[in-house]
């Protein structure tokens, strides 16, 4: 019976039915004839652009300390956006902030948390209502602005594209079962009761689906859904010294089927408290540190994201706001040392690993938020900075978009950065030694896993590596690896990538987020001639004065 | 004033054999409690003297619907969504005389509490006591560092007004009720969520309501409570609004909101869809009504205030400036502190405030509790009788000359208790029928040569400022619902954008007479502590003169094109 319905409907092509993606259209036709009523000092503002989204998340979460489930949560919401542009293309209400505060504390009300049709209408009228007012009110004051300040060169607001249609199945969300991964959280963080020097011990599963619906005044829409499920660890304690101390596993995967359960999620919680324990008992950083830092593993593709994917995002700066010394400033020139090449990817959905895994990988997609279809973009090539992250909004070098519109602004998908000259770990961990005694140093510093939090805007010329490192070891001269705790980066510049004196001729994948966008990277490891570290602070408040309770099996 | 012996009377503890013997989270409180206790003596010149943990526990949700469709999250995935199990710590270091809960005086630092802590919602004792310990000792250690910032502090001001102590002397409570019940099994979410989706639907037809919603919050928690000094405490409380809310634009873009609920402390006292959809379809017919109404000009004469709203207006003018802990704070306007024993309202009014009181009437009330957030049984307390003020509400934060908690320490979780209102009822030895009350305003009005009074009808709420300095001692109320009455006999005309003004003494002098129709309002009231349940009870009050002001008018036009037409035609919209 399924299969003939099946042949039925492969047989006969039949016109793809949205009736949200009707809705949509109909307001925003509706939209694009908003005009406020002429005044005598002014002309009515007519929208030139429109566009809305409608995305549907479907959430759960689910965590347990210990063994004990923490309050689940989740459910259906609905969110919708629009944008409107008035004035043309060269000259619009966008790209300027100057001369009044937007504030808006709610009053929009919230969205319809279903599909339902008036519901989601009614919130679109509204939207475009408030945002064409808004869009009104921007292009005066924009032209007052001009009108009292020299401005050198203006650059366009908006660029023009071919309108795409890409309207990809509309796909349930996938089957989660709340309470079989309520008991394997709950079964797999009772493993932590072991620990006697674990204070905390979670473990947390969260599932996302979402899909997308964009519909535009050019004719572009799209249509996409997404699935991400995540599992983490977070096994948590205090040194002797007051440092607070903490370990952590993250993986993230299309489908829960691809997640560990059962004894492999059991042998992941328990090492990852068996380095929590580790940590708690190393020395902690005593001394500040310059000098050479090898970083490998995980932190060398969060290293490049900090350092390369961060500075060529958000390219496009507001009128009156120009920012001294941004790397998106060097297009043509030397920014990296000669070996390094770097690519970005979003239309790549998985990654193979050197040791053959497919990964997926989540900084795919197949229309970016302007309705434009991505494409694969050299950043760095032999060193020199060829491109960066474009949405439609036109830059001084750029007119044009190349698929990175995410969220407002241009920023980064999947980054793949690889050397023309890889060398083996173990040299590079030798170098690393070398290059520390020139700074009088007996160890160098080696790190291995760095905090996923990447959400510094670019600030000039300025790079601040994430806080604070989360695996790091000293290296000696013998070979020997001493885990440490407490160091910090200080701030450092955009001069790091041409202080790199070394690459692998290893890859690690990430999947994280950047901007609150998903994000990949591939990168070998990396070594660096000199940076500054912070040692450890030495105002921790003291240990509880108390002994844990004692927690027996479950 | 309360004697203490009332006091202790009604503190006795009340046997419970119902009460079955086995909660895995009450024991692991009192046996971490007592661990903690013992172990955790404090700094030598900083011991411990008290620890307590209030813990609520138990399922809470809000749905609401807006043009027939749920709004914000739908679906629940997992049967435990919705769980809620919320730790509070108090720890007092130092003497009663002087801990870390005083006030710093001249300070920035605001601390509302910790904060409160999620604890697993599950029984595991193991678990539950390692949250347990690490919360108490970050709170103990934390209340060390406090005390050093008021012994500073106190070395540096000057003296204190009021000398009264930190915490009071007061007798522990053990009372264990059985555990509140699980919400699936009392109320059915679905058939809530199908309802609220069909009465928000009634907005659909009427385009000129721009926003609207039919709301429902429900909760059934189990209050714990224990402490070093032996108290052991166990609560359910049920909690349930259902609610319908409108706004309307009206031409000189001045924005018109219009809210009424429905407030239930069981699931049985929830209205039936039927008797909802009248109170929606009043609604209906006010926001319309609002939104065609000439706008209310300045105005000083007089009025009557009907008795929900009086309620809300007794409340802030009254009711907040009788919380005990204001008396003491020198940043307060403390407006009744030095006059216990005199005359502040016309003798003819009597006011107390009874949180032991489940109903009026039928009707459930809000500020109802058995135990307060520090563990102390709610006492009805008499504040004021036959015009003249006699007492405070008490919190354990003693005040000069009344060193006792009369059981109103209330916080919402996550906050510290501070002494609040229950249920504040006012009474009148000298009422008159409605009628009767109506003819004298209109007297009072040709008396006064004015050409109308107002009748305040509804009012959705209102706030005060209690301190000194800076803003005045004022206090607004946001009427929703006003009308002029004219002396010469036209029929009565809705007026918008009134809103209420004044000064509180003042307000108190002027009221003449009042109604014989005591009515409930029942709401939410926020303050320092949080959000707590409170209702007022009051005769309408006529009011020899009463300011009003223009609300302040939006800048926003109303939306420029006409709402969408809707999906099915027949219903209605934008044609």
């Amino acid at each position: 019976m399924n299969a003939l319905i099946l042949i039925l409907l492969a047989g006969a092509p039949v016109k793809d039915v949205d009736p949200v993606i009707d809705v949509m259209e109909a307001e925003l036709k509706r939209a694009m004839t908003l005009s406020m009523p002429a005044t005598p000092d002014s002309k009515p503002e007519k929208p030139y652009y429109a566009r809305s989204y409608v995305t549907v998340e479907d959430e759960f979460s689910v965590a347990a300390n210990f063994g004990a489930l923490f309050a689940p949560g989740g459910g259906r919401s609905l969110s919708i956006d629009t944008a409107v542009r008035v004035g043309n293309e060269t000259f619009d209400n966008t790209n300027f902030s100057g001369g009044g505060f937007d504030f808006s504390f709610g009053g929009r009300g919230r969205f319809p948390a279903e599909e339902d049709l008036d519901a989601i209408r009614r919130a679109l009228w509204l939207s475009y209502d408030s945002n064409y007012k808004s869009a009104v009110e921007a292009i005066a004051r924009k032209r007052a602005f001009l009108k009292a300040n020299e401005v050198k060169e203006l650059i366009p607001d908006w660029s023009k594209v071919t309108p795409e249609q890409i309207l990809l199945p509309r796909e349930q969300p996938p089957t989660i079962d709340p309470e079989a991964w309520a008991n394997t959280v709950r079964s797999a963080s009772a493993t932590c009761r072991a620990s006697a020097k674990a204070h905390g011990c979670t473990v947390s599963f969260r599932s996302r689906f979402m899909c997308q619906r964009f519909v535009a005044s050019d004719g572009a829409r799209h249509r996409f859904c997404e699935s991400k499920v995540e599992l983490k660890v977070n096994a948590s304690g205090q040194a002797s010294d007051g440092m607070p101390v903490g370990a952590e596993w993250t993986k993230t995967a299309r489908t829960d089927a691809e997640l560990p359960k059962g004894a492999d999620l059991d042998a992941v919680v328990k090492e990852t408290y068996g380095l929590l324990e580790k940590k708690l008992a190393a020395p902690a950083a005593v001394d500040d540190y310059v000098g050479p830092v090898l970083f490998t593993g995980q932190a060398a593709p969060i290293f490049f994201l900090a350092t390369l994917a961060g500075p060529l995002s958000f390219p496009r700066e507001n009128l009156g706001q120009r920012q001294q010394g941004r790397l998106t400033e060097r297009l043509g020139k030397h920014v990296s040392v000669s070996q390094l090449q770097a690519t970005d990817d979003p239309t790549q959905k998985s990654w193979t690993s050197p040791s053959g895994a497919v990964l997926p990988l989540f900084g795919h997609y197949p229309v970016d938020d302007d309705g434009v279809t991505p494409k694969a973009i050299t950043l760095v090539k032999d060193g020199v900075l060829k491109e960066f992250f474009m949405s439609r909004i036109p830059t001084k070098a750029f007119s044009a978009s190349n698929g990175h519109a995410r969220g407002s602004q241009a920023s980064g998908s999947s980054l793949f950065v690889s050397t023309s000259s890889p060398q083996k770990l173990a040299e590079l961990k030798k170098k690393l030694v070398e290059l520390a005694k020139e700074e009088d140093s007996d160890f160098g510093v080696m790190v291995s896993v760095l905090p996923q939090t990447l959400n510094d805007r670019p600030n000039g010329s300025t790079v601040q590596l994430p806080n604070l490192p989360l695996l790091v070891h000293r290296v000696y001269a013998d070979g020997r690896e001493e885990l440490v705790r407490g160091y910090g980066f200080k701030p450092t510049s955009q001069r790091v990538l041409k202080d790199i004196v070394g690459m692998g001729d290893d890859a690690t994948m990430i999947n994280t987020e950047q901007f609150g966008q998903n994000v990949s990277a591939v990168a070998p490891s990396v070594l660096v001639k000199l940076l500054e570290l912070n040692r450890a602070r030495d105002d921790y408040g003291k240990p509880p004065a108390l002994p844990r309770p004692a927690l027996s099996a479950k | 004033m309360l004697t203490p012996l009332l006091a202790l009377a009604l503190a006795a503890p009340t046997p419970n054999p119902a009460a079955p013997a086995s909660d895995v989270l009450l024991d692991a409180l009192t046996q971490e409690l007592a661990r903690s206790k013992k172990g955790l003596p404090g700094e030598k010149d900083a011991p411990l003297y008290y620890l307590s943990y209030r813990v609520t526990d138990g399922e809470g949700w809000g749905s609401t619907a807006s043009f027939g469709a749920l709004e914000g999250h739908a679906g629940r995935p997992g049967k435990l969504n919705g769980r809620v199990r919320m730790l509070d710590i108090i720890a007092r270091v130092g003497t009663r005389d002087l801990d870390n809960t005083h006030k710093v005086r001249g300070s920035f630092d605001f601390d509302f509490g910790g904060g409160g802590r999620s604890l697993p919602i599950e029984d595991d004792k193991g678990a539950l006591e390692v949250a347990l310990w690490k919360a108490t000792d970050d709170a103990v250690r934390g209340a060390t560092k406090d005390l050093l910032k008021v012994r500073a502090n106190v070395s540096v001001k000057a003296a204190e007004e009021d000398k009264a102590p930190d915490f009071s002397t007061d007798k522990p409570q053990q009372r264990v009720e059985p555990k509140a019940k699980g919400l699936a099994d009392i109320l059915d979410r679905d058939a809530w969520e199908a309802r609220l989706k069909r009465l928000s639907s009634a907005f659909k037809t009427h385009p000129l309501i721009l926003r609207s919603n039919v709301s429902m919050q429900v909760s059934s928690m189990t209050h714990y409570f224990v402490d070093s000094e032996g108290a052991k405490l166990r609560e359910p409380r049920f909690f349930a609004r259902l609610g319908v809310w409108g706004t309307v634009r009206a031409d000189d873009g001045m924005e018109l909101d219009f809210y009424d609920a429905v407030e239930a402390t069981s699931p049985e006292a929830l209205p039936t869809e039927a008797e909802f959809e009248k109170r929606v379809a009043r609604a209906i017919e006010k926001l319309e009504a609002l939104r065609a109404a000439p706008a209310i000009e300045p105005y000083v004469g007089p009025a009557i205030i009907t008795h929900r709203a009086a309620g809300v207006f007794f409340h802030e003018i009254f009711g907040h400036r009788i919380e005990g802990h204001r008396q003491k704070d020198a940043d307060e306007g403390k407006t009744f502190t030095k006059k216990v024993g005199q005359q502040i309202v016309p003798d003819f009014i009597s006011v107390t405030d009874d949180p032991t009181r489940a109903k009026w009437g039928e009707l459930p009330l809000n500020g109802f509790y058995l135990f307060d957030e520090e563990g102390q049984p709610a006492q009805k307390v008499n504040l004021v009788e036959k015009g003249v003020l006699k007492s405070f509400l008490q919190s354990r934060s003693p005040i000069k000359g009344f060193p006792s908690s009369n059981g109103h320490g209330r916080a919402q979780p996550g906050l510290k208790p501070v002494s609040r209102q229950g249920n504040l009822i006012i009474d009148s030895a000298s009422q008159l029928p409605w009628e009767k009350l109506r003819a004298r305003l209109l007297d009072e009005v040709k008396k006064r040569g004015k050409p109308y009074g107002l009748v305040f009808e509804e009012i959705s709420g209102g706030f005060t400022n209690t301190r000194a300095g800076g803003a005045p001692q004022a206090f607004k109320v946001i009427p929703q619902i006003v009308y002029r009455v004219y002396a010469d006999g036209r029929p009565d005309e809705l007026v918008r954008g009134v809103d209420l003004v004044g000064t509180p003494i003042a307000s108190f002098e002027r009221i003449l007479v009042t109604g014989d129709d005591a009515k409930v309002f029942n709401g939410f009231c926020g303050a320092e502590s949080g959000w707590v349940p409170v209702s007022a009870i009051a005769p309408s009050l006529l009011i020899s003169d009463l300011e009003v002001e223009r609300k302040a008018k939006g800048h926003e036009r109303g939306p420029l094109l006409p709402p969408p037409p809707l999906m099915d035609a027949g219903k209605g919209g934008a044609k």
